[in-house]
């Protein structure tokens, strides 16, 4: 996926800003976390027989402006969840990768760990994640995330921005560059939370225009 | 797909790897194969706590307990930890020592509703600062006024009061809350200098326990709790301590594993009937039918403990046939009519000792049946009391008393055994049949078990009746500290004990002579006092509630309401101010009548608009503060120093330290009403009144009266501390600790009943290391019983009773008070509150419901078809109200439980819990002019009767509860 | 790593009064902070009946033959809601028609909504009370599930914490736990429960549920202290059991089964049937609780006798003290700042 360089990101806060439909999008394909790498035994059999990840597309965009990266991802939800009082909410993570070939599903390793920026409708602020395997996120190192949602339509449009560059244990971005990206998205409504998501099974690579 | 693995195959790799994944993360922790997955163990895991561990820390810990009148089970030291100026919570100190090692000690005392006052005293019904109403009464809307302003226009009010009307008119109406410490002090010691009246709550509050106070003379007996665990019998009739008695209940519990037999008397399968071995159904309001089944299972069976009713009770008395009065020395030879006769077998007459019960080796002969012949030169037919009890008795078998009671025969026989076999019998009380129109009947019957069996004034054994244990120089500090004084010779009282001594008479008779002339004319420096009970049925209207109260009562032989008239013009009961008198200011201090009255519809129609002001004193929004001119904003107990009453059961001062600044503008009772002197006396100057001539013809020196307040500047408005100390200085059972010490400990153990007149009936002593036990007084010093025969007396020979034909005990069918419906609303103090400070209490209500209840049985809530939780209109002839039902499997069918206390403004539309019970007065009740049918404090004033209400409910439709309101 | 010591209490339902002191007591302790109004750690429920949170019992958890059961996620409201009153509107700002209520209109459950309702039919009826807290289980399903590992078992004493910091309110140990003990904090995002008083009992001091308690209900001490009461009663004479021992989860908490007097025949005689039938006690106690009931009444009977039972005198704790092991301070004499509370731990 082309990521095109701009004059500033802050053009693109709006999710639903007509300078997004001016970039083509690129599908992402989505399949529900498997059962079988839930973390625990508990977590398998409360969902052996309860679908859930059943989101099949994502749909994802990017513009940077040499400091920063804004990454517009969309996806149908006809119910949102805002995970009000008891509610579980709706949220959707872009993963990068930290160093090494980190495997998407098994969350990274601690030899490959890999970063997310992380969206959930019932917070305002986005947060860094740190993953080394799963189940075991921690926070991550701050890299300036923001996450600006918005629902119409059918359909929940986020855009993620972040620093290009890393601090710590981060992935860094370079214009110019290629990376990768993961998608994962939670359907609150659904109680969908922890590893019960859908995922993209593979990385997207992302390409920096310079 | 990275790595070239194909997404089929890498989610078939996913499922083989879920069999390692299963193992349990309190195995796989310890080197599972999820640990390899895992990046690294979360951080420092114990530091999870230390939210926790800072919660629980505090600036300081204070000893204080809760100055309310939670009777049975009061009272309980606790520790209040402050934070930052704010009690955050209370914990039980829990520091009383065992009494010997037979014996569990009493910790940790304590309850739910103590151990969260801290949350109640910063509730939003709490009261901040001084108001005053700025709509009509009960508009709910208020103008905060100053402290200056407030007791200024109060001030002038009593005045213009005391001039105009007199001062009679002017009620302090005290609540059950009042504390026998400085805070009640201050407000005694402000009545007795203007001779305002001050309203006597017990007989209101129906607690009266009048079945003891005909047979003792006295209610005043109670044991200390560790007492029970001497009983191998112990009965709960009348009461439901495990509702009641929260940090007294482990002692039952405790004893039935150390092999007592627990028993538990009652129309529903309470929560006391769940910890006993035997529960004994029975009908409500008909227990004196059981009782007297069982006495009679002692007659037929010849298990009467004769050498304990000879020496100690009226049963050897000998009674005319011919008038049913006793024989007495006047009818023999022209003597004394208080001197009455026993008789030796062979019919010679025995004249009984007044001074002391010990026979000194006489047997009389219990069953005596001859002819006398008297002065006049006639021959009478006498009988003893226990021959006419005995072919009274006969009519109660097992068989006839079931049809009465609904008690199975072979029930009754099942417990008449087990009360006969036991070693040690003994009861706990509480205040249930006192609240039944013949509940005195039923409590006769309940103590004539004790009697006949002689199960009294021995470890473990005896009937207790009505608990209390105070100081003893409370009175003194209201008196000015001048009772001393008056007690020495030369006085008019000092004369007066000089004369009683001669005469024989015991200090506990004399002390309640003193506690009855409390109500016509205390003869000098204490308050005067009248019967709550008397008051709303005159001043506040509340007999006009009972007019159709021979409907309902069968064989009343005159009106209630005529013979309500006939006590007041015989001078049988005093009231103050009198029938004719109208009442015009009311201070609600510690109490709340709109509340608690039976029929607390009728005050607010009748009384309050005859009042020129209504001012309450209290730290939360009660129904009564509602309607109230002025709100005076009290301090909670936890900001102010004082010391409360107890019972016996727990024989201990309690002691509560300011452990922060009250709250607002609050401030304490003491300091209230010494102000309120002071102002009184800046206005009565400022007027040139120097003094005004009080009801009794007394001079009230207004220009005088903060200074006579304070005893010359002794104990200043801020002065509560030393005030409360100077009261335990005075006491003669609890000046062997000082105050200093009091207040460190919070608790210290009584050393002697004392001689106030509300503990000086329990005639026992407190012992080191043994438990107390009442009445050894007369039972093992043979001291006579304040009553007519000097004996505990089961035989009234009263007009009134000899009339209603309740000469003796009996069972008399329950009336059907409200009219002619099928459930009876039965109650009980709950669990949930103590009166109504805990009622609207946030906590209190999230463990509870919520909402006013009323508890209906299964098969009545089925035969109308009411669910659990369903809106339900409860009415009779006198009025209605709308609660919710909780639908339980163990009410009796028929029987419905309206549990005590909640707020009028907590029923949702018009009508409260007390609507529908007129309460009218029970005739003999109204007796006076005997030798102790009489008035005295707390005692001896006709009940409140709520338990025979008859009511039916009726579901009512979500539009009907829409219509309600909130609520 | 299996916990080297382990904390444990004994409940006896002959002693409890159903008067929530315990309840309160945890309430002003722990659960007086925002979004926790409506977490009971401590209920004390009449049972039969729904108990709390409503029917917990069947809403699964646990585990079958080792297996992890799925569970159903309970709701606040089925814990009970903590209404709000109206009070200054009602008593302070003159709005007369809508008298003192919950704001939030006609309740239909609160935690203790079956209090004293019970179960069979008058006048056979029965009831008693049971207090719950967390059971600190040696195989925690709470902990098993939390896919954060924010559930952890403490070395020294065996109780289960959550590590609020850690957890993200994912609430799988919430479906997990059988006995439904852990509450969702809304405000804060994450599950709450009882910490079996930890900080209390770091200082020598019984949990407040226990100390607090007027009913002398509770014993507490080391499962493995065998001159302490809780051993006695659980290992020597076997009156103490563990609640729903069918879930798996090796509760560390367990209970003296309760007696009731007899119930009656047709004609109102007592007879000597158990009025609370030994089916509805084995279905929360398994089958051991027949012959446990058995041993209470007989040593009962001992005593009554006149003769000598240690098993009653244990129950009774003539010494209130005995009842708390290793646990005997007061804890008015606990330093008051947590500077000082580590320091004498340090020096």
């Amino acid at each position: 996926m082309r990521v095109q360089n701009v004059k500033s990101i802050a053009d693109y806060a709006e999710p639903q800003s007509a300078r997004w439909g001016a970039l083509e999008a690129t599908d992402v394909e989505m399949v529900p976390a498997p059962l079988g790498l839930q973390p625990n035994e508990y977590v398998q059999v409360s969902w052996e027989d309860r679908p859930y990840g059943l989101l099949e597309q994502a749909s994802l965009r990017a513009v940077h402006d040499g400091a920063k990266i804004a990454v517009q991802l969309s996806w149908a939800d006809a119910q949102p969840s805002t995970g009000a009082g008891e509610g579980f909410p709706d949220g959707a993570a872009l993963a990068f990768p930290v160093r090494g070939e980190p495997e998407l599903m098994l969350m990274g390793s601690p030899e490959a760990p890999m970063q997310f920026v992380q969206w959930q409708a019932s917070k305002k602020e986005a947060r860094s994640v740190l993953a080394k395997g799963i189940g075991s996120s921690l926070p991550g190192a701050p890299v300036g995330e923001t996450a600006n949602a918005s629902w119409s339509g059918g359909r929940w449009t986020v855009v993620f921005t972040r620093s290009l560059a890393g601090s710590g244990e981060s992935a860094s971005l370079v214009p110019g560059g290629t990376s990768q990206i993961g998608v994962a998205v939670w359907n609150g409504s659904n109680e969908e939370r922890a590893g019960i998501k859908a995922v993209s099974p593979d990385w997207t690579a992302l390409s920096l225009d310079p | 797909m990275s790595k070239g693995v194909t997404r089929r195959s890498f989610l078939k790799a996913g499922a083989l790897t879920a069999a390692s994944l299963a193992m349990p993360n309190f195995l796989a922790r310890s080197g599972g194969s999820l640990q390899a997955l895992a990046a690294e163990a979360p951080p420092d895991f114990n530091s999870a706590l230390d939210v926790y561990r800072k919660a629980w820390t505090w600036d300081k810990t204070v000893r204080g307990t809760h100055m309310i009148n939670c009777w049975y089970q009061a009272h309980c030291a606790f520790d209040v930890y402050v934070k930052d100026g704010i009690v955050f919570r209370e914990e039980q100190a829990a520091e009383y020592q065992q009494l010997n090692p037979d014996v569990p000690d009493m910790n940790p005392r304590g309850c739910q509703k103590g151990c969260s006052f801290s949350h109640r005293m910063y509730e939003h019904n709490r009261i901040k600062h001084p108001m005053r109403r700025a709509g009509g009464r009960g508009s709910g809307k208020w103008e905060q006024v100053s402290w200056d302003d407030a007791l200024n226009a109060i001030a002038d009010a009593f005045i213009d009061t005391m001039i105009e009307e007199g001062t009679d008119r002017v009620i302090w109406d005290l609540g059950p809350d009042i504390n026998i410490g400085a805070a009640n002090a201050a407000q005694a010691r402000l009545a007795q200098l203007t001779h305002s009246i001050c309203l006597d709550s017990n007989s209101s509050n129906g607690d009266g326990h009048r079945g003891a106070f005909e047979t003792f003379g006295n209610v005043y007996i109670e044991r200390s709790l560790e007492d029970y665990f001497y009983s191998d019998v112990i009965i709960i009739w009348g009461a439901n301590p495990i509702f009641t008695s929260i940090p007294n209940a482990h002692f039952f519990t405790e004893a039935r594993y150390n092999g007592t037999e627990i028993v538990c008397i009652a129309p529903d399968y309470s929560a006391s009937a769940t910890k006993a071995d035997l529960w004994v159904p029975v009908k409500p309001g008909t227990d004196a039918a059981l009782a007297l089944a069982i006495c009679w299972q002692i007659v037929e069976g010849g298990h009467v403990n004769e050498a304990f009713v000879s020496e100690q009770s009226d049963l050897p008395l000998l009674v005319r046939t011919d008038t049913g009065k006793f024989l007495t020395e006047k009818d023999v030879d022209g003597g004394l009519e208080s001197s009455f006769y026993m008789a030796a077998s062979g019919g010679e007459l025995r004249e009984v000792d007044r001074k002391d019960l010990d026979l000194d080796g006489f047997t009389p002969d219990l069953e005596a049946a001859f002819e006398v012949p008297l002065e006049d030169g006639t021959k009478v037919q006498v009988r003893t009391v226990f021959s006419l009890l005995k072919e009274r008795l006969s009519a109660y078998t097992p068989e006839a008393a079931s049809e009465m009671c609904g008690t199975s025969p072979g029930l009754i026989r099942r417990l008449s055994k087990m009360v006969i076999e036991a070693k040690a019998l003994s009861n706990v009380s509480g205040s249930s049949m006192n609240k039944y129109f013949h509940g005195n009947l039923t409590e006769r019957a309940m103590i004539l078990i004790w009697v006949l069996l002689g199960q009294m004034g021995r470890k473990g054994a005896g009937y207790s009746a009505f608990g209390f244990l105070a100081n003893d120089g409370w009175e003194d500090y209201v008196s000015g500290l001048r009772m001393k004084d008056r007690f020495t010779f030369g006085t008019e009282i000092g004369l007066d004990l000089v004369w009683d001594w001669m005469k024989g008479e015991t200090s506990e008779q004399f002390f309640k002579k003193l506690s009855t002339s409390q109500f016509i004319d205390p003869g000098g420096n204490l308050p005067v006092w009248t019967s709550s009970a008397l008051f709303w049925h005159v001043h506040g209207g509340v007999a006009e509630l009972a007019e159709q109260a021979d409907q309902w009562v069968p064989n009343l032989k005159k009106p209630v309401k005529e013979a309500l008239h006939e006590s007041l013009e015989q001078k049988w009961l005093p009231l103050q101010p009198p029938a004719d008198k109208t009442p015009r200011i009311m201070f609600h201090y510690c109490s709340n009548p709109l509340r608690s009255v039976r029929g607390s519809q009728k005050l607010l129609e009748v009384l309050w608009p005859k009042l020129k002001l209504s001012v309450a004193i209290d730290f939360r929004m009660s129904s009564t503060a509602l309607q109230a001119d002025y709100v005076l904003p009290a301090a909670a107990w936890y900001e102010v120093t004082d010391h409360k009453w107890v019972t016996p059961l727990v024989p201990y001062n309690h002691v509560t330290n300011k452990a922060v600044e009250p709250l607002g503008e609050a401030k304490p009772d003491f300091w209230i009403f010494t102000m309120l002197a002071k102002h009184m006396e800046a206005r009565a100057k400022a007027r040139g009144l120097d003094f005004v001539e009080s009801h009794l013809g007394k001079e009230i020196r207004l220009a005088n009266l903060y200074q006579d307040m304070t005893m010359d500047g002794r104990f200043g408005e801020d002065d509560g501390d030393a005030a409360a100390g100077a009261i335990l200085e005075q006491s003669s059972n609890l000046s062997h600790v000082s105050w200093e010490e009091q207040k460190e400990t919070g608790f210290v153990r009584y050393d002697g009943i004392g001689l106030s007149p509300l503990s000086i009936g329990n005639a026992g002593e407190l012992k080191e290391g043994e438990p107390f036990i009442p009445l050894t007084y007369h039972i093992d010093d043979k001291q006579p019983y304040p009553t007519q025969t000097r004996r505990i007396q089961f035989y009234l020979d009263h007009p009134l009773y000899l009339e209603h034909d309740e000469h003796l005990p009996r069972f008399k069918a329950p009336p059907s008070i409200g009219g002619d419906y099928p459930l009876t609303m039965t109650g009980g103090h709950t669990r949930w509150s103590v009166h109504s400070v805990w009622r609207d209490n946030a906590l209190m209500q999230r463990l509870n419901r919520g909402q006013p209840y009323i508890v209906v049985g299964q098969k009545d809530a089925e035969a109308r078809s009411i669910a659990d939780g369903d809106w339900v209109r409860c009415y009779n002839d006198v009025g209605e109200f709308f609660v919710r039902a909780k639908v339980i499997t163990g009410a009796m069918p028929g029987q419905t439980i309206m549990y005590h206390s909640w707020e009028n403004y907590q029923f949702a539309g018009s009508g409260d819990a007390r609507s529908v019970s007129p309460s009218p007065i029970n005739p003999v009740e109204l007796a006076g002019d005997h030798a102790h049918l009489k008035i005295g404090m707390l005692e001896g004033q006709p009940g409140c009767f709520d338990r025979d209400t008859r009511i039916e409910i009726e579901k009512i439709s979500p539009e009907d509860r829409a219509r309600l309101g909130k609520g | 790593m299996t916990s080297k010591r382990q904390v444990a209490m004994v409940i006896d339902l002959n002693k409890c009064i159903g008067c929530q002191t315990c309840t309160i007591a945890c309430k002003t302790q722990w659960t007086n902070r925002e979004g926790m109004e409506g977490m009971w750690w401590n209920t004390v429920s009449t049972a039969p009946g729904e108990g709390t949170p409503k029917g917990w019992e069947k809403m699964g958890g646990g585990f079958r033959k080792g297996k992890a059961q799925p569970g159903k996620l309970p709701k606040q409201g089925e814990f009970g809601t903590a209404w709000n009153f109206n009070t200054d509107a009602a008593l302070f700002q003159g709005d007369t028609h809508n008298t003192l209520g919950p704001i939030t209109g006609d309740p239909d459950w609160g935690t203790n909504w079956d209090e004293d309702v019970g179960g069979g039919e008058y006048p056979n009826s029965f009831q008693f009370y049971i207090p719950r807290i967390c059971n600190h289980c040696t195989k925690p399903a709470c902990m098993e599930a939390c896919p954060r590992g924010a559930i952890f078992k403490r070395e020294e004493d065996g109780i289960v914490v959550i590590n609020e910091d850690h957890c993200r309110g994912f609430r799988f140990c919430q479906e997990a736990c059988p006995y439904k003990e852990i509450y969702y904090n809304t405000v804060t995002g994450v599950s709450q429960k009882c910490i079996m008083c930890a900080p209390r009992l770091e200082e020598g001091v019984p949990t407040a549920c226990s100390r607090q308690c007027p009913g002398r209900v509770r014993f507490l001490g080391f499962l493995d202290d065998e001159d302490g009461p809780i051993h006695k009663l659980v290992y020597k004479y076997k009156v103490a059991l563990a609640l729903h021992p069918e879930y798996e989860t090796e509760p560390n908490v367990f209970y003296i089964p309760p007696l009731a007097p007899p119930s009656f025949d047709e004609e109102g005689n007592p007879i000597d049937e158990d009025r609370i039938p030994l089916d509805y006690l084995e279905s929360l106690f398994g089958k051991e609780v027949g012959p446990a009931v058995e041993l209470l009444k007989a040593e009962k009977a001992k005593k009554k006798a006149g003769g000598e039972s240690d098993l009653m005198d244990t129950l009774i704790a003539r010494n209130w003290m005995d009842m708390f092991g290793p646990f005997t301070t007061n804890p008015k004499d606990v330093a008051r700042t947590l500077e000082q509370r580590v320091q004498n731990r340090q020096g």
